[in-house]
């Protein structure tokens, strides 16, 4: 029996360890290389060609979803698999439409985790419902544009609309119009709520 | 004995309540309010009000509380005393109650009397009398328009009849009278009752019923009247003998619906009130006028008068410019009042102070003059606007004093207006009367207050405002902040503790799968590996516990700040602190990064390299911060220390939390020489201490 052959990229070295070993022990699995960013996991795929990528979505340097997208641009045979913790949902949703085919929680049990790469393995899409119920959330958040993404992380380190303006050397009437979009875009009423709706869906990071 | 048998008689009328009747002389001595007693005599007459009671010692006048008598009765009587009437000392106080007539008798026949009796006294008191003379002049009583006066001529002597209209329903024109040959039935009265005293005696009678004409008045009183005697001025009393006198002129002017002014041919002025019921001639008329002549020191009137128009030519004078000083003079504070302008056509200019009356009799306008104050009577004259400035021309009247006592002065000059062209208008007020101007400036106070009223509530209502902003600003602050603070705190459990779970997770299935294989020293391994993540995971929540009690990102300085981090850990070590970089320059998730990549660099120095002193310093460098934390522990091969295999996941930590920040982590060190760890991460000052994730 062809062993699926499996690339790990997780920033986070204590996991990648947990990981490997625990795939280590699947007869039908086989772990080919680790990979402690971004870049790395793309490089190790381009030149191990595994056949399910395992990979976080929050990584330092290239994020995992980007990472997806070069890995399958390169290899469109490898099943890219996204462990993540709980969480962004712009990110999952991005990784997702790069082609993504697999994405689970990492606090999952893992006989469900391994049977969900298997499945993968196998060519199935196998999505956790926990993620699917965030990825509805997340499209009204990919609507922000880089610009009001300033201005929303500029207003959660707590800058009045004045320093602001100054900062992203624009007027105040324009950040004020730029927050009333943003409100609309994220249904919030009020430029706390925005922030704390942004902070809730990991749009932006603190 | 006399006194004796007064006292038996008073004593008997206390014990039997039948006393004996006062003598009417004794009993007018009475005076004490309530005071109870009896008369008895004949009833001399009776008017409406009251009865009059004559016994052999004198008479007396009762009030008609009960009248069952007639004229010629005898009666008897209880008297009671009413209150005196301090405004009427002629008031009867004398009620008469109980009354018996004692014997029922016929009027005695009256008794025909002449002036002279009455003048003289010859008549008993309140007796009925007839008195027979001529009518020489009517007047009606100035002070009580209830009663006239009639005076009667009789052999020689003149006599007054005070006539009661009350009792009469119809008034008849008096002046018809005059010259008239009348027997008049009245009462005689010693002294006039009321405000009347000065007429002395005098017969009284209710009505006009009680006079009848024996010859009546020529019919023409114009010609039965001789002319008045002119000459001016006069120190008696000559021509006021109560006989009507005639009088020819123009009427020149005429107010107060009864008088005008007669302007005699050569000149005089005469003022003449009318008779009761007629009316005033046009102003400019030639009449002629008969009536009685009332003369005081400086004004000759004629009163009750009538008139008629004769032919003659109406004079016509020119008006004589005047000004208010030429008229009027101050002396001792009193108008000194040029009396030769009485009568005369004057034009005079002033300022209009006032309309005193509107009524159909006319207006009374006040003016100043000069600062001197005048009336203009107008009859006719449409009024100007207070304030205007008017010249006035119009016949000059003196004033007499108000008070009849004091005749010899004048209380100052009128001026009869006769029409609109009396009046001209030089000028009218502008529109800021002093009233006007008082209301503007009112208004104006109002509107101030208002204003004032209105800023003073803006202004609390924005204070109001900023309060609810500021704390709405401080909502936001804290929510933002509470809610970055509860990211962080997610982020950091996910960093940290949540993937630690996993892999401790991930070493557990790995250790039971091992187990079913029966690979023991592997299944030791991965349980040995397990027991290490889960003693340093528990540590790590511990830290996360405290530091969530801990207000060590609230500290200011930074040093303080990393003092606190480190707690109690290094209480036994030297700890040197040279950081460089603000507080305020960091973000909280940076700061607390750096807080606790130094807390486990320091821990470790402590507990493995059993450190005695430690150096931390962390200084900004171009666009990075970087910090390091150098010790004088044991030290340990850099290339060979225990790493994650071994279960030592400190340093692991440190590793992962630089990546996070974007930074980089270098550690120095050698057996026995201490260790150096560097950190160097990316940072930007002027964007809020952000490193970049």
């Amino acid at each position: 029996m062809k062993q699926t052959r499996i690339l790990i990229a997780d920033d986070h070295s204590l996991v990648r360890m947990g990981l490997v070993s625990l795939i280590g022990y699947q007869k039908d699995m086989e772990v080919v290389g680790e990979a402690e960013s971004g870049e790395l996991a793309v490089s190790q795929a381009l030149r191990l060609k595994p056949d399910i990528l395992i990979m976080d979505i929050m990584m330092p340097g290239l994020d995992g979803a980007s990472a997806t997208k070069q890995v399958l641009e390169a290899l469109p045979s490898t099943r890219v698999f996204i462990l993540t913790s709980f969480g962004s949902s712009a990110d999952l949703l991005k990784a997702v439409m790069a082609g993504a085919t697999g994405a689970f929680l990492k606090d999952s049990p893992n006989n469900q985790l391994l049977d969900a790469i298997r499945r993968v393995a196998r060519g199935e899409t196998i999505i956790q419902d926990v993620i699917k119920q965030q990825l509805t959330e997340a499209p009204s958040l990919l609507s922000l544009s880089q610009r009001q993404l300033e201005i929303l992380h500029s207003a959660s380190c707590g800058f009045s609309t004045e320093d602001i303006a100054h900062q992203l050397s624009m007027t105040p009437d324009g950040v004020k119009k730029h927050f009333a979009s943003i409100c609309s875009k994220l249904g919030a009423s009020t430029r706390s709520e925005a922030i704390a709706i942004a902070l809730r869906r990991q749009l932006l990071k603190i | 004995m006399y006194a004796f048998a007064s006292i038996l008689m008073i004593a008997a009328a206390a014990s039997t309540g039948a006393a004996r009747p006062l003598p009417i002389s004794e009993a007018r001595k009475i005076s004490e309010t309530g005071a109870r007693y009896e008369i008895e005599g004949d009833v001399v007459s009776v008017s409406r009000y009251w009865s009059a009671i004559r016994d052999e010692s004198g008479a007396m006048r009762v009030r008609n509380w009960t009248k069952p008598w007639n004229v010629g009765d005898v009666v008897r009587t209880t008297i009671e005393m009413d209150e005196p009437h301090d405004d009427n000392p002629g008031y009867v106080r004398q009620i008469a109650r109980h009354a018996m007539v004692l014997e029922r008798r016929p009027p005695r026949p009256v008794r025909e009397v002449f002036a002279d009796d009455v003048s003289k006294g010859r008549i008993s008191p309140f007796a009925c009398v007839a008195l027979r003379g001529t009518v020489t002049s009517v007047f009606p009583d100035e002070i009580d328009g209830a009663w006239s006066f009639i005076v009667v001529e009789g052999k020689g002597e003149q006599t007054v009849v005070s006539l009661n209209w009350a009792n009469s329903s119809n008034r008849v024109d008096l002046a018809d009278l005059v010259d008239a040959e009348v027997v008049v039935n009245g009462i005689f009265n010693d002294q006039a009752s009321g405000g009347r005293q000065y007429m002395g005696r005098n017969i009284q009678i209710d009505g006009t019923n009680a006079i009848s004409i024996v010859r009546a008045a020529p019919s023409d009183p114009f010609e039965a009247s001789p002319f008045l005697n002119l000459a001016w001025p006069t120190d008696s009393n000559d021509t006021d003998d109560g006989h009507r006198r005639r009088a020819v002129g123009t009427v020149v002017a005429r107010w107060m619906g009864r008088t005008f002014m007669l302007k005699t041919d050569d000149g005089r002025p005469i003022t003449v009130k009318l008779a009761p019921e007629r009316f005033l001639p046009p102003v400019g008329a030639q009449v002629e006028t008969v009536g009685f002549v009332r003369r005081t020191p400086f004004v000759m009137k004629l009163s009750n008068a009538l008139w008629r128009r004769t032919a003659g030519r109406a004079t016509d004078e020119p008006p004589v410019e005047v000004d208010a000083p030429m008229l009027l003079s101050d002396k001792h504070g009193e108008p000194i009042v040029n009396i030769r302008f009485h009568g005369r056509l004057i034009r005079i200019k002033g300022i209009v102070t006032d309309v005193l009356a509107k009524g159909s009799t006319g207006q009374i306008l006040s003016l100043n003059c000069d600062g001197k104050p005048f009336l203009a009577v107008a009859e006719g004259v449409t009024p100007p606007a207070i304030g205007s400035i008017v010249e006035a021309t119009g016949i000059c009247i003196a004033n007499e004093n108000q008070d009849a006592d004091d005749l010899t002065r004048l209380s100052g000059l009128s001026i009869i207006l006769r029409g609109d062209a009396d009046l001209k208008t030089l000028k009218t007020p502008p529109w800021w009367t002093a009233g006007r101007l008082l209301v503007v400036i009112g208004i104006l106070f109002a509107l101030i207050a208002a204003i004032a009223l209105w800023v003073w509530w803006l202004n609390r209502v924005v204070e109001q405002r900023s309060r609810e902003l500021h704390r709405e600003q401080k909502a936001h602050e804290d929510s933002v902040m509470r809610i970055g603070e509860r990211t962080r705190l997610a982020v950091e459990l996910h960093d940290s503790l949540s993937q630690s779970l996993a892999a401790l997770s991930f070493q557990i299935s790995s250790a039971r799968t091992a187990k079913a294989e029966g690979l023991g020293a592997a299944e030791e391994k991965h349980l040995v590996t397990a027991e290490k993540m889960l003693d340093s995971s528990r540590a790590e929540l511990r830290h996360c516990l405290l530091d969530l009690r801990s207000d060590m990102l609230e500290e200011r300085d930074f040093s303080k700040a990393i003092l606190k981090a480190l707690r109690a850990d290094a209480a036994d070590t030297g700890i040197e602190i040279d950081f460089r970089v603000r507080r305020s320059q960091m973000n909280d998730s940076t700061a607390h990064a750096i807080l606790m990549i130094i807390r486990e660099l320091v821990s470790n120095a402590i507990r493995h390299g059993r450190a005695k002193k430690i150096q931390i310093t962390g200084e900004h460098r171009e666009n990075m911060l970087v910090f390091s934390v150098v010790d004088d522990g044991l030290g340990f091969d850099v290339d060979n220390y225990p790493g994650l295999h071994e279960g030592h996941f400190g340093l692991a930590g440190v590793r992962q939390r630089v990546i996070n920040l974007g930074g980089r982590f270098t550690l120095r060190s050698a057996k026995g020489e201490g260790s150096a760890a560097t950190v160097s991460i990316k940072f930007n000052d002027h964007e809020g201490g952000q490193a970049a994730p």
